[in-house]
Formats: C-alpha cells, sequence, structure tokens
C-alpha cells in the first residue's frame, strides 16, 4: 500500500512537470499568439481585446497558475476556431478514438501472443523464420503507405468498406464498427510485429533458465514447462511495452485517421495546429499527456502485481 | 551380486556437444551402476562430465548435447530409448533433481507451496488439499520450521540454504527412488553445506532413497557417500568403495586429488596440486586422457585404449598400467 502511495505522488509530480514543460514550450515559441491568430492586418484594438480574452497581459507564473488551476476545475480553456470548451471537444472526439484503440490493442493480442509463442516454439524452424520475415516487413512499411494501400486494395478493389465513408456511432453503431475494422487493422499491423518479437525473445531468454529445468525434472511435459512456467516470467518485460502501445493508441493515431477521414483525437490536433488554435493544442497536448503518464502509470503497477521481486518507484 | 539388484546401470555411455556437423564428446564411454538406497558420489573437476552424465541419466541434456551412444537401465529399463511421455512419467515420480543454484532453480514467480505441491499433483498422487498437508509435513521434514510461512513466500525471500531445503523438498516429496545431487551444496557456505549434507544422509537413510552425488569435493564425499566414481575428462578413470578408494588409491589422478587435500599435519608446507591442465573438450583426447600429467605413465600409454580391470568385486580402474598394480593389499 505504502508503494502505491509512493507511486501516486510520483505520478502527480510528473503530471506538473508535464505541464509545466508545455507551459514553457508554447511561451518560448517566437511568434504571438494573437498575431497569429489575427493575422498582421488587425487592428491594434483587435489584438488587445484578443491578448485580454486570452489572459495573455498577466505575468507568465500567474498565467501558469490560472492554466493550471482551471484545468483542475475541468476547464481546459476555450478553443478559439470552435468557440466552444476545449474539453468539450475533446470529449467529442474521444469516443470515435477510444473505440479504435481497444479494437487495435485487442487485434494486437489476439494475434501478436499466439503467434510469438509459437515463433519460440519452433525457434529457427521454418514457422518462425517465416514469421520474423513478415513481422520485419511490418515493423518497416510506414503507417501512411499501408493505409493508402488498404484503402485501395479493400476499400476500392474488394469493396469490403467504403473509403471516407465514416459513420458516427450515434447513426449506426455495426457501420460504425465496421468502418473502424480497417483502420484498426492497419494501426495494429506494426504492433504485432513488435510485441511477436519482444515475446519470442522473452520466451527463448526465458527457457535458458535454470528453473526449467526444475520444471522438467518434476514431472512436467514441454507444454506444462511453458505454460505454467515459462509465460508468466517471459510476460514481465512485455508489460511495459504493452503499456506504451496501449498509450499510443490512446492517444490517437494522427495519421492513420487523415488517411482513413475518422474524426478522431489524432484529426482535432491536427486541425488545431493548422488554425493555430493554441489553447486548443495546448489543451490536447495536455490531454495526450495523461493518458500517456497514466497508461504507464497502470503498466508499472502491472509489473509490480506480477513480478513481486520488483519494486518500481 | 544379481544385477536384478541394480536401481541404475549405465553402460558404455557417450555424451557430446554437436556444433553443427562436429561432434565433441564430453563424456566417453562411461559405466556404472547403483543399487537401490546407495549414495554414489561422482566426483572431478570442472569440465570432466560429472553434470553432463547427470543431465542425461535425468533426460534434461540441452539442445546442442546429445546422447552418442550407450544405454542408462533405471529399474530394468533403459530409459534412453522410452517415449518423452514415458520420460515425463519418471521425472519428479522415480527420478528427482537438485541443482547447484537453489535461488536460480526455483521459478521466481511462483509461491513455494505452489512449487512443491505441483510434483504431487503432476503425478496425480493427491488433491490440492491433500498435497497442501504433505507439502507441509515435507517442509518440517526438510528442516523449515514455519511451514505455512514458507509456504506463502515466494524464493527471493528465503535465504539460499532454506531455497535449496525448498529444492530438497520438492525432490523427495513424490518418494522417488534416485535423487541426483548436482553439486547441491557449492553455492552455500561451509555451515550451511554440512546442514544439507545430513539432511540428504537422514532422507536416504529414512526414505531409502538413493543418491548420485555430484561433487569437486573428496572431503564431502569421502564422509558422505558409499562409493564413489572418479571422473577425468569424460572417463570413470576408478570406482569402489569410499574405503577402498581413499585407502587404496591406484589411479596417479586419484592419488594426486586425494594427495592435494589439505590435512591437520600438511599444516604450513606448501599446498600439493596436480601440475598440468585438464583438456578442454574440443582437444583431441589420447587414449588415456590423464598420460600427459600422469607421474607414471610409460610410452604405451599414449597408444594403447585403457581397460577397465577390476580389482576386485569393490574396486575397478581404468588404466593400462593396471596390470602391474593389480595385486593391491587391501587391509580390511
Amino acid at each position: 500500500m505504502k508503494y502505491f502511495a509512493k507511486k501516486l505522488t510520483i505520478t502527480v509530480a510528473t503530471v506538473l512537470i508535464v505541464t509545466l514543460l508545455i507551459f514553457l514550450a508554447f511561451n518560448i515559441v517566437p511568434g504571438d499568439p494573437v498575431r497569429m491568430i489575427l493575422g498582421t492586418e488587425a487592428s491594434q484594438e483587435r489584438v488587445d481585446m484578443l491578448r485580454e480574452q486570452l489572459g495573455l497581459n498577466a505575468s507568465m507564473p500567474s498565467q501558469y497558475i490560472n492554466w493550471v488551476g482551471g484545468m483542475l476545475t475541468g476547464n481546459f480553456g476555450t478553443s478559439i476556431k470552435y468557440q466552444k470548451p476545449v474539453l468539450e471537444l475533446i470529449g467529442q472526439r474521444v469516443g470515435v478514438t477510444f473505440t479504435l484503440a481497444v479494437m487495435t490493442l485487442i487485434l494486437t493480442f489476439a494475434v501478436a501472443i499466439p503467434l510469438g509463442i509459437y515463433s519460440a516454439r519452433k525457434r529457427g524452424k521454418f514457422g518462425d523464420k517465416a514469421i520474423s520475415t513478415v513481422a520485419m516487413v511490418a515493423i518497416s512499411i510506414p503507417g501512411f503507405y499501408l493505409g493508402i494501400f488498404f484503402i485501395w486494395f479493400f476499400g476500392l478493389k474488394l469493396k469490403l468498406f467504403m473509403p471516407g465513408g465514416y459513420v458516427s456511432y450515434r447513426t449506426d453503431i455495426s457501420a460504425f464498427l465496421k468502418f473502424l475494422i480497417f483502420p484498426s487493422i492497419v494501426m495494429a499491423i506494426p504492433n504485432i510485429a513488435v510485441v511477436l518479437k519482444y515475446l519470442r525473445t522473452s520466451i527463448i531468454e526465458e527457457l535458458k533458465r535454470e528453473y526449467v529445468k526444475t520444471a522438467y525434472i518434476k514431472g512436467n511435459t514441454a507444454k506444462g514447462v511453458l505454460y505454467k512456467h515459462v509465460l508468466k516470467n517471459a510476460f514481465v518485460p512485455i508489460i511495459s511495452l504493452i503499456g506504451m502501445i496501449t498509450a499510443n493508441a490512446l492517444g490517437g493515431s494522427i495519421i492513420v485517421e487523415q488517411v482513413f477521414g475518422i474524426p478522431g483525437i489524432g484529426g482535432l490536433l491536427i486541425g488545431s495546429i493548422t488554425s493555430r488554435d493554441f489553447p486548443m493544442v495546448q489543451g490536447m497536448v495536455v490531454f495526450i499527456s495523461l493518458i500517456i503518464i497514466i497508461v504507464n502509470t497502470l503498466a508499472d503497477v502491472a509489473v509490480q502485481l506480477v513480478d513481486p521481486r520488483i519494486k518500481i518507484t | 551380486m544379481k544385477p536384478d539388484e541394480k536401481l541404475l546401470q549405465v553402460y558404455n555411455l557417450s555424451v557430446g556437444v554437436q556444433q553443427g556437423d562436429r561432434y565433441f564428446p564430453a563424456v566417453d564411454d562411461i559405466e556404472f551402476s547403483m543399487r537401490e538406497g546407495e549414495i554414489l558420489g561422482l566426483v572431478g573437476e570442472s569440465g570432466c562430465g560429472k553434470s553432463m552424465t547427470a543431465l542425461a541419466i535425468a533426460g534434461l541434456l540441452s539442445d546442442n548435447l546429445r546422447v552418442d551412444s550407450g544405454s542408462i537401465v533405471f529399474e530394468q529399463q533403459d530409459i534412453l530409448h522410452i517415449t518423452e511421455k514415458e520420460k515425463v512419467r519418471l521425472r519428479g515420480k522415480d527420478i528427482s533433481m537438485v541443482f547447484q543454484e537453489p535461488m536460480s532453480s526455483l521459478n521466481p514467480l511462483m509461491k513455494i507451496g505452489k512449487q512443491v505441491a505441483e510434483v504431487l499433483l503432476l503425478h496425480n498422487k493427491r488433491t490440492a488439499k491433500e498435497a497442501a498437508t504433505d507439502v507441509r509435513n515435507v517442509l518440517i521434514k526438510v528442516g523449515l520450521p514455519d511451514p505455512d510461512k514458507v509456504m506463502r513466500s515466494y524464493p527471493h525471500q528465503l535465504s539460499g540454504g532454506m531455497q535449496q531445503r525448498v529444492m530438497i523438498a520438492m525432490a523427495i516429496i513424490a518418494r522417488p527412488k534416485l535423487l541426483i545431487a548436482d553439486e547441491p551444496t557449492t553455492a552455500l557456505d561451509v555451515t550451511m553445506q554440512a546442514q544439507i549434507l545430513d539432511l540428504l544422509t537422514s532422507i536416504n537413510r529414512e526414505y531409502k532413497i538413493a543418491i548420485l552425488f555430484i561433487s569437486h569435493d573428496l572431503g564431502v564425499v569421502s564422509r558422505f557417500c558409499h562409493r564413489m566414481a572418479v571422473m577425468y575428462a569424460g572417463k570413470i578413470v576408478e570406482e569402489g568403495t569410499v574405503y577402498n578408494i581413499f585407502n587404496n588409491p591406484v589411479h596417479e589422478y586419484t592419488k594426486g586429488l586425494i594427495g592435494s587435500i589439505p590435512t591437520a599435519s600438511s599444516r604450513g608446507k606448501p599446498l600439493v596440486s596436480i601440475k598440468g591442465h585438464v583438456p578442454s573438450v574440443f582437444e583431441e583426447h589420447l587414449p588415456c586422457p590423464f598420460a600427459p600429467r600422469c607421474l607414471s605413465a610409460e610410452s604405451r600409454c599414449f597408444t594403447e585404449v585403457p581397460r577397465r580391470i577390476h580389482l576386485n568385486e569393490n574396486h575397478a580402474i581404468n588404466c593400462v598400467l593396471a596390470e602391474k598394480v593389480s595385486e593391491v593389499e587391501y587391509e580390511i
């Protein structure tokens, strides 16, 4: 319990440091945000008004405190472009991105774990080499290329889905899920390759350990040794990797969302950056950082629960 | 001696390292046997092939090692030529093993209680509930006074000595007929060594479990074993009762080993050692690998293959020169 309290303190501290860094980054970047938004032609009156509206006349420390304090009460600021609260805009998009992320993760683990185990069991044999080669290719292909290929092949050639025909889950949930299948495959493919390669290496390393001999001499079959003893040990180093993949998927894939025309967080972020909607960008960066920090903390806690020897602080 | 009294018989066993197309013998044509309830010490320097012999008997050779020839007969059954299924049935139930490093030999993520009980559950001997009682009893037997606490612990929460006791508990819980102990005390400190040896002795007496004791420590072997076999560079050079070998060592290597044990009378004098070094597995072996280091080597030692010569029922030797020394006087 003491461990979890400590972990929580560290997490909160991390979040504070991250907000500070984001705040400083946005202040250090050259250029006046007000001028950027309004353009160089704008009258001084309008510039002063917007400056006051954005709270940019206060000192830097008090700006930071106002901003963090606002976020603590759920006020992430107001989007300049949409004239709506940042959090509300994120809320509208988050469902799509999270659904896509969950589908990606289910796919990743459903495919990568059995393949990783198979590869480790058949190490050096044809099946393992074939999987390794395909995985290498899968890691190397850029996401946008794979996305375009999927649109062309499964969308235009095989007509399995309608490219650009995104349907909101509010209109038709099954059409919505159907549309997300192909982007989630595109997102899962490199993840599958990474997870299966790590898992394969980890299992092979574990099989060399002395306790494997003990497990055999007790009368376990090769399968028993693998599933009862080796697998749990082999998963310990994979948990952090799973955490990172999960955090990335939840943060939204800018590329895949753009290529498939999905109105998720990634698309919102790109749109906000191009339209210089700086309260929106700032709010989204904090939101995505929060997801990454929380998921990684959960992964650390999971490692601790699986392996009693490890104390990550 | 009738052959059916034997628990374990090893004939012409050769085990080696397979590297691509090349095969390097590490255990070369060895032969020994064990009776029920006997403690046999297998002694030799590191790399002489004693651990590999143990692993071959347990059927635990790793992928790059293989048995080249010979047979290992356990209770009238050649265990080198049985199916994997039959091997699985034998392991844990009839043959068990304790290793050198107790810490790395236990599964770090499984509680001790579960690890020890697993042996019984695998061989369908007990239900989970009955197994727990057995585990508690065997932990007390191996000298762990607070069994419930130990059962709830993970391996890293125990000391090295306690871990090795757990390993022994695991090895004896199903009452096997043969326990292979591969340097079980080497990783422990001296006081713990003595305690573990006492424990193994009492297990041997009480349950009549035969122990194949692999060690490089002649002193330990002389106190603990009934019979011993001395290995050098993959060959057994001398075999017999501990009494015969210590009182009448015949092979020059055995003489050298016994001569190099420090004793009270040699206090203050320089330590005795055998000149030269053990040939590596990957070197070309002479017919008698010890010949280059042997003090009485003759020219024929470098050409003739030594045969196994029985000096008497309880003493055998592998040496070309043994004909000369075959009239050993035994003080009885």
